[in-house]
C-alpha cells in the first residue's frame, strides 16, 4: 500500500528523479538538491539520485573550474594545477584529473608536486588493474618527488606502500631506512615501521621489473593494500565486513537467487565462498580435498566429497582468472570505467565485477538473466562493503 | 573473412573485430585506426584459452558469449562455429554478442570457415 502510495503522491523513486531532473535542466540546482536530498533520504542506495547529486555538484563546481582553467592558461599557476586537480577528483572525473596531472608534470618537471600528485594517481592505477607499465610509472614519478624533495614523506610513504604490496622487501628495507632518518619520532607511523621492520630484508635479491611483471601475470598484488598500516585509500579487505558478507550471500544461496558467490580479497585469496554446499571463508588454490571415506553399511562414499570440492574451486579459479586477466587487458582500449564480465555458457552464467574494491563473481543457471543476478548480489552486497557496484 | 568483419563495424559502427581460433590465434582481424590490433587478440586469446580452461574445469565447458562491459564500450565475444568472433564497439547499449547484426556475422563465418575446410 505505502508503495502505491508514494507512486500516486510522486514520491516514488522515479517520480522523484524526473523532478530533480527537471529542475536541473532549467538551471534550478538549488531545487534540485533539495529534491534529491530528500530522495536520498527515502531511499539512499539509488543509483539515479545518487547519480544526480553528482550532476549537481559538477554544475554547481563549473565556474570554479573555469576561473582555475584561466589561471592555467594565463600564467601555467602550479596552485590552479593543484586545486583543478583536486576539485577534478572530488568530482569523480578521473580522466581529466589524470590528462591534468600530466599536463602539469611536463609544465613544471622540476617541482616535486606534481610527480607527487601523478606517482600517487598511478599507483592507485596499479592497484586497481595490476599492470607493470603503471607500477613502473608510479615508481618513477614518485622517485623524482622525492629526489626533488628532500624533506617529502609522502611520496616515500607512498613508495613503502607500493614496495609492501609487491614484496620488494630489498627496496622496502631503504624506505624504511629513509623514512626512519626522517620520521622516527612520529608516533603515527609507529605501525607502518613495525611492518616495515617485519617485512623489510636488505640483504634480499630482488628484480622490480621482475616482480612487476610476474604480478600483472599473475593478476594478484602479494599482499593486501589492506594491510599497510597507513592507508586508507585501497582498503579492500578491511572495507569488507567479512562475517556480514557471508550471511549476505548465504542468504542468496538459500533464496535460489544464485548458485554461486565467491568474493576475493586484492591479494587474490577468497574472503567468502558461498554454494549450496555451504559458506567457506578462507579457500586457498593449493588446498587438496580430504579423501573421502567409504560407508559400507550405506554402500556410499563420506566425507567432503572430492566430486563437490573440484567444482567449488573451479570456479574460484574462473573469478581469478577473469579480474587478473581479462578485465585489466580490457582497460587498455580507453572505454572508461570497467563495470562486469559476462561469461555465458551451456551449463550456465557467470558475472565477475567490483562491488566497492571487492571482486565477486556470480554464478548461476543458464536460464537465469546475468543481469538481473548480479544486480541482486551487487546491491545485497553494497551494505557490507560500504561501496556501490561498478 | 576480412569482409565479413569490416561489413559488421560499418553495420554497428564497431571500432574493431577480429575472428580468434579455439586455441587463441589471430585468424583475420579489421580494425579502426587507434586501435591495437595485438592487445586485442592478445586479450581474445587470454579469453578462449585461459578464461576457457578455467571454465572447463569448472564444468562450464561450452562457453557461447562473452561481454566485458564499460562506460564508454564493450568487447564482445561470440562463438562462430570453430572460432570465436570478437568485436569492440562503444556505448551502445543495444549491441550485445546476442545482438542479430553479430549472430549474423558469427554465422557467416562459419559458413566460410566450413567452406575453407572443405576446399
Amino acid at each position: 500500500m505505502g508503495r502505491f502510495a508514494d507512486w500516486f503522491g510522486g514520491r516514488s523513486v522515479t517520480a522523484l528523479v524526473d523532478r530533480a531532473r527537471q529542475k536541473l535542466a532549467n538551471g534550478k540546482l538549488d531545487e534540485a538538491a533539495r529534491v534529491v536530498e530528500a530522495g536520498l533520504e527515502r531511499y539512499p542506495t539509488s543509483s539515479g539520485l545518487l547519480d544526480l547529486r553528482l550532476s549537481i555538484r559538477r554544475a554547481r563546481a563549473h565556474k570554479t573550474m573555469r576561473r582555475l582553467e584561466q589561471r592555467i592558461e594565463m600564467n601555467g599557476d602550479p596552485i590552479a594545477y593543484e586545486e583543478l586537480i583536486r576539485l577534478y577528483q572530488e568530482l569523480e572525473l578521473p580522466d581529466e584529473a589524470r590528462r591534468m596531472a600530466e599536463t602539469f608534470v611536463s609544465e613544471h618537471p622540476q617541482r616535486d608536486a606534481p610527480h607527487l600528485i601523478l606517482g600517487e594517481m598511478l599507483l592507485e592505477c596499479f592497484l586497481d588493474d595490476l599492470q607493470a607499465r603503471h607500477g613502473h610509472r608510479a615508481q618513477e614519478h614518485l622517485l623524482q618527488a622525492a629526489n626533488l624533495n628532500g624533506l617529502a614523506v609522502r611520496p616515500r610513504l607512498l613508495l613503502a606502500e607500493f614496495y609492501f604490496c609487491i614484496d620488494a622487501r630489498k627496496s622496502l628495507a631503504l624506505m624504511q631506512e629513509s623514512l626512519e632518518r626522517m620520521a622516527a619520532d612520529t608516533g603515527s607511523m609507529e605501525a607502518a615501521f613495525a611492518v616495515m621492520a617485519e617485512v623489510a630484508d636488505a640483504k634480499a635479491e630482488e628484480k622490480l621489473d621482475g616482480l612487476l611483471e610476474r604480478i600483472e601475470v599473475d593478476g594478484r598484488l602479494r599482499r593486501d593494500p589492506g594491510d599497510w598500516p597507513l592507508s586508507n585509500r585501497h582498503r579492500s579487505s578491511s572495507e569488507l565486513d567479512e562475517s556480514a558478507a557471508d550471511k549476505v550471500v548465504r542468504k542468496l544461496i538459500d533464496k535460489d537467487a544464485v548458485d554461486e558467490v565467491v568474493l576475493l580479497r586484492r591479494d587474490g585469496s577468497v574472503a567468502t565462498h558461498a554454494s549450496p554446499l555451504g559458506v567457506r571463508g578462507e579457500v586457498k588454490p593449493t588446498d587438496e580435498a580430504p579423501e573421502p571415506s567409504y560407508d559400507e553399511s550405506a554402500g556410499t562414499l563420506l566425507g567432503s566429497p572430492i566430486s563437490h570440492k573440484e567444482p567449488e574451486d573451479g570456479f574460484v579459479d574462473v573469478v581469478r582468472t577473469v579480474s587478473g586477466k581479462v578485465l585489466p587487458q580490457a582497460r587498455e582500449f580507453d572505454m572508461g570505467k570497467l563495470s562486469r564480465c559476462t561469461i555465458r555458457s551451456r551449463q550456465g552464467n557467470v558475472v565477475v565485477g567490483k562491488v566497492g574494491n571487492v571482486i565477486v563473481g556470480v554464478r548461476g543457471a543458464s536460464a537465469r538473466e546475468p543481469a538481473r543476478m548480479w544486480e541482486r548480489v551487487a546491491h545485497a552486497l553494497e551494505s557490507v562493503t560500504g561501496r556501490s557496484a561498478s | 573473412m576480412k569482409d565479413i568483419l569490416r561489413q559488421l563495424n560499418e553495420t554497428i559502427s564497431a571500432r574493431g573485430s577480429l575472428v580468434v581460433a579455439r586455441d587463441g590465434v589471430l585468424v583475420a582481424a579489421d580494425v579502426n585506426e587507434g586501435v591495437d590490433v595485438d592487445r586485442l587478440s592478445a586479450l581474445g586469446a587470454a579469453i578462449v584459452t585461459e578464461v576457457g580452461a578455467s571454465l572447463s574445469r569448472a564444468g562450464l565447458t561450452e562457453f557461447s558469449h562473452v561481454e566485458v562491459a564499460a562506460e564508454h564500450g564493450k568487447i564482445l565475444l561470440a562463438e562462430a562455429g570453430p572460432t570465436y568472433l570478437m568485436v569492440l564497439v562503444g556505448a551502445r547499449l543495444e549491441i550485445g554478442p546476442g545482438s542479430i547484426e553479430i549472430q549474423s556475422a558469427a554465422n557467416r563465418l562459419q559458413r566460410a570457415a566450413d567452406f575453407a575446410t572443405h576446399e
